[in-house]
């Protein structure tokens, strides 16, 4: 089922790889996915498969297409099936991700101040998704202070 | 072996049903909207992605003389999530059945029989209460 071998190496690992070129939050998903490398089958105790590798793979290139500098950091958690699951709970939005794959992607999300909710699967055309994560990324900047003029 | 469609009633609405939630990778999370910690959805998948979840039945665990630590026997360093069937019943959709399935390790083993999208998981993650945080290392 899982092809991917865990190898102990002195070779520098993806993210630390990439440390100089991409956003805090791509790095830091990058480093949470890499450690579920690590996970054997029956992590749950209810026979869960340990993460495929497209699904890690996938879930890297995810970030890797959709953060930016700002993006609130994504929850990273294995699903018993093997995927690879996003979460955001904050700023009034609900977003799950389950990537299946690079181009497989279910989603689910709820703004809970709208009431608009949906869950659909996602391929090549990720403009929904990109839109609920720059919109969760604008949330996440910091308030602007606000100027006190005297007079 | 009851058919899938059957739902056993002794099993009441108001009785617990408890999905243990791993340590490692910490499987919960702060939920901000909530202001609470809670289990991710994912707890609430089971490996096939398919229909039957694994639980253990709380009410016959208590009364037989067991704690809710022996549902976490075989991991001590687990947490445990409570979610009341009634809930699982009658809040999810597509609604669930619940049927008794002891086993070898769990007496008191059951499953939750139905489709699980990704909307009824969370539902399920939601509502559940974290009555042992799992202990991270």
């Amino acid at each position: 089922m899982n092809n991917l071998k865990i190898v102990k190496s002195n070779r520098p690992t993806l993210s630390t790889s990439i440390d100089a070129k991409y956003p805090l939050p791509i790095i830091t998903t990058h480093e949470k996915v890499a450690e579920l490398t690590q996970l054997g089958d029956n992590w749950d105790g209810y026979g869960a498969l340990s993460p495929t590798k497209e699904a890690l793979i996938g879930a890297m290139q995810l970030a890797m297409e959709l953060f930016e500098e700002g993006t609130p950091l994504p929850d990273v958690f294995p699903v018993p099936n093997g995927n690879i699951q996003l979460e955001w709970s904050c700023f009034g939005f609900d977003l799950e991700i389950e990537v299946i794959s690079n181009r497989k992607l279910i989603a689910c999300f709820d703004n809970l101040a709208t009431d608009e909710s949906w869950e659909k699967p996602f391929t090549f055309e990720l403009t929904e998704l990109r839109k609920v994560i720059e919109e969760l990324t604008l949330r996440n900047q910091p308030l602007p202070r606000m100027r006190v003029v005297n007079g | 072996m009851a058919e899938e469609n059957e739902d056993d009633v002794t099993i009441e609405d108001l009785d617990g049903i408890l999905r243990r939630v791993p340590n490692w990778p910490d499987m919960f999370k702060l939920d901000k909207n909530m202001n609470a910690y809670r289990p991710t959805s994912a707890c609430f998948t089971d490996k096939d992605g398919g229909k039957k979840l694994s639980v253990t039945l709380e009410r016959p665990l208590l009364d037989g003389g067991g704690t809710h630590k022996d549902a976490i026997a075989i991991e001590p360093k687990f947490g445990l999530a409570r979610i009341e069937a009634g809930f699982v019943r009658h809040n999810v959709v597509p609604a669930q059945k619940i049927q008794r399935e002891p086993t070898g390790t769990d007496l008191y083993h059951a499953l939750i029989i139905g489709e699980k999208d990704k909307r009824a998981r969370k539902a399920m993650a939601k509502a559940a209460q974290l009555i042992i945080t799992p202990e991270i290392t």
